[in-house]
């Protein structure tokens, strides 16, 4: 099911998080700290609790070439440096459904989906279009 | 100051060891305990140093600790104890614990007081080297450690810091702060001791990551000497060979040399001959300092990542005088995290 609806629009990816006054200081520049969990906190002192998709999910190669700049198997290096220093990785999930659920459920996360993926559970907080982050929805979003 | 970091987190670890075994097991709607938020890792290495002009050796070099704790709230502690060298063999004495000795390498308590803004208060590494501050035997891909980052500045210091990361363009700028609060209470064997440190480093992590870093330290001794230092390091990747490097230059109170050391290295991946994972490594170094002279060393070496975190080293050190830090020889060590 996952895999259908992610077959279908490769070219936008949504960042997922509950809309307010935290969530929507974010800039995409900030979003790349925070997956490289180097800013951990929204600026209300709330902890940010990211999620990833697994390292094989297209979507993950998809955001991690646009945010981060870099493929995960790239990041080995940063990752067990950071482990060095007692910080782990945002946590991992394997599927878009997952990623809804913890991002419905969890205080203070942000995630990643298709665009097609997001329902009335999540809000959209920025848009990944030909490997540029954006707050604009793209016009020609095609979900059939 | 390390007893007293010692005393207090054998006491958090025993009251966490109590409290683990007497609580009854969680329900599912339960709040997690404080207790819930630590974790424990760490990492190992061992290895085997055949010298040019010494005894051959072998050791497991070391067991470290690590203990996070963090929970949703802008508190999060961290704790590094290591034990060195438990365990050692060479060609008179056999295997022998007898080297083995615990040593307290980080303990603080970090508190975020903005976006951009964390405090630190406790024992943490000295941040004005790339080296210092990664300088766990699964992340460095060579058994001997740089000597300029070992014999110029103190690698750790009791005190407080003020960090943050900025973002700018593609990367970030990262910044620290700090001072020494209270001077080491204990010397490792002839470890240089140092006081009054403070500093400040910034550096730029984009493809390419950048560091600048400013401190000041006096050596206690008997002729006690005080320095400022200059260092510079960075890393990049060139056609996916890793080039890094640091410089470091000390002037004395006078602005005259107080001893420098620099070193260059590359690592190049070797899958183009068939050997995935391995990789070619090539160091050149320099060490200066007052009244001692000066050494070189070279280093040849080859690498592989057997998994992500587990590294097998091999290499060949060659080069002027003889250094603990760095001994002339063969040798060959296996690290990993757990």
């Amino acid at each position: 099911m996952a895999a259908d609806r992610t077959s279908i629009g490769l070219q936008a990816i949504v960042v997922a998080a509950d809309l307010n006054a935290e969530t929507l200081k974010l800039s995409p520049q900030k979003l790349k700290l925070v997956y490289l969990r180097k800013q951990l906190y929204w600026p209300n002192g709330k902890r940010i609790q990211a999620v990833n998709l697994h390292t094989d999910h297209p979507l993950r190669k998809q955001f991690s070439q646009a945010v981060l700049g870099s493929q995960p198997a790239e990041q080995v290096n940063y990752w067990n440096e950071q482990y060095f220093n007692g910080v782990l990785p945002p946590y991992s999930v394997k599927s878009e459904e997952a990623v809804l659920r913890y991002v419905a459920q969890t205080n203070g996360a942000i995630g990643y989906v298709n665009a097609c993926s997001v329902d009335n559970r999540v809000q959209a907080l920025f848009w990944i279009i030909n490997d540029q982050v954006t707050a604009s929805a793209p016009d020609n979003l095609d979900c059939q | 100051m390390r007893k007293f970091f010692a005393l207090m987190l054998n006491c958090m670890l025993s009251s966490l060891a109590l409290s683990v075994a007497v609580c009854k097991p969680a329900l599912a709607d339960e709040a997690p305990s404080w207790t819930d938020h630590f974790k424990l890792s760490g990492y190992t290495s061992a290895g085997v140093i055949l010298h040019r002009d010494q005894e051959a050796q072998a050791a497991l070099n070391e067991i470290s600790l690590i203990l996070t704790w963090q929970n949703d709230s802008r508190l999060s502690f961290f704790g590094e104890f290591e034990l060195e060298r438990p365990l050692s063999w060479n060609d008179n004495k056999k295997f022998s614990a007898k080297e083995g000795h615990f040593d307290l390498e980080r303990l603080y308590v970090d508190y975020n007081l903005s976006e951009k803004v964390n405090f630190r208060a406790g024992r943490f590494l000295t941040p004005n080297s790339r080296w210092n501050l990664l300088h766990a035997a699964p992340l460095v891909w060579t058994s001997s450690r740089p000597l300029a980052t070992t014999g110029l500045f103190p690698t750790g210091t009791n005190g407080a810091m003020l960090f943050g990361a900025i973002p700018f363009m593609s990367g970030a700028f990262e910044y620290k702060l700090f001072g020494e609060l209270l001077e080491d209470q204990e010397q490792d064997g002839d470890e240089q001791k140092y006081e009054h440190v403070r500093g400040a480093r910034l550096s730029y992590k984009n493809q390419s990551d950048i560091g600048v870093s400013i401190l000041s330290f006096s050596e206690e001794s008997l002729n006690s000497a005080s320095y400022r230092m200059l260092g510079l390091d960075f890393i990049t990747h060139v056609n996916e060979v890793e080039i890094s490097g640091e410089a470091f230059q000390r002037f004395n109170i006078n602005n005259k040399d107080g001893g420098s050391g620099a070193y260059l290295q590359t690592a190049v991946p070797l899958n183009s001959v068939g050997l995935n994972n391995w990789y070619w490594i090539t160091r050149l170094e320099t060490f200066q300092r007052p009244g001692e002279g000066s050494a070189e060393r070279w280093l040849l070496g080859a690498t592989w990542r057997v998994k992500p975190a587990q590294l097998l080293k091999l290499e060949f050190t060659g080069g002027s005088q003889e250094q603990a830090e760095s001994p002339r020889g063969f040798s060959a060590s296996f690290a990993l995290f757990f």
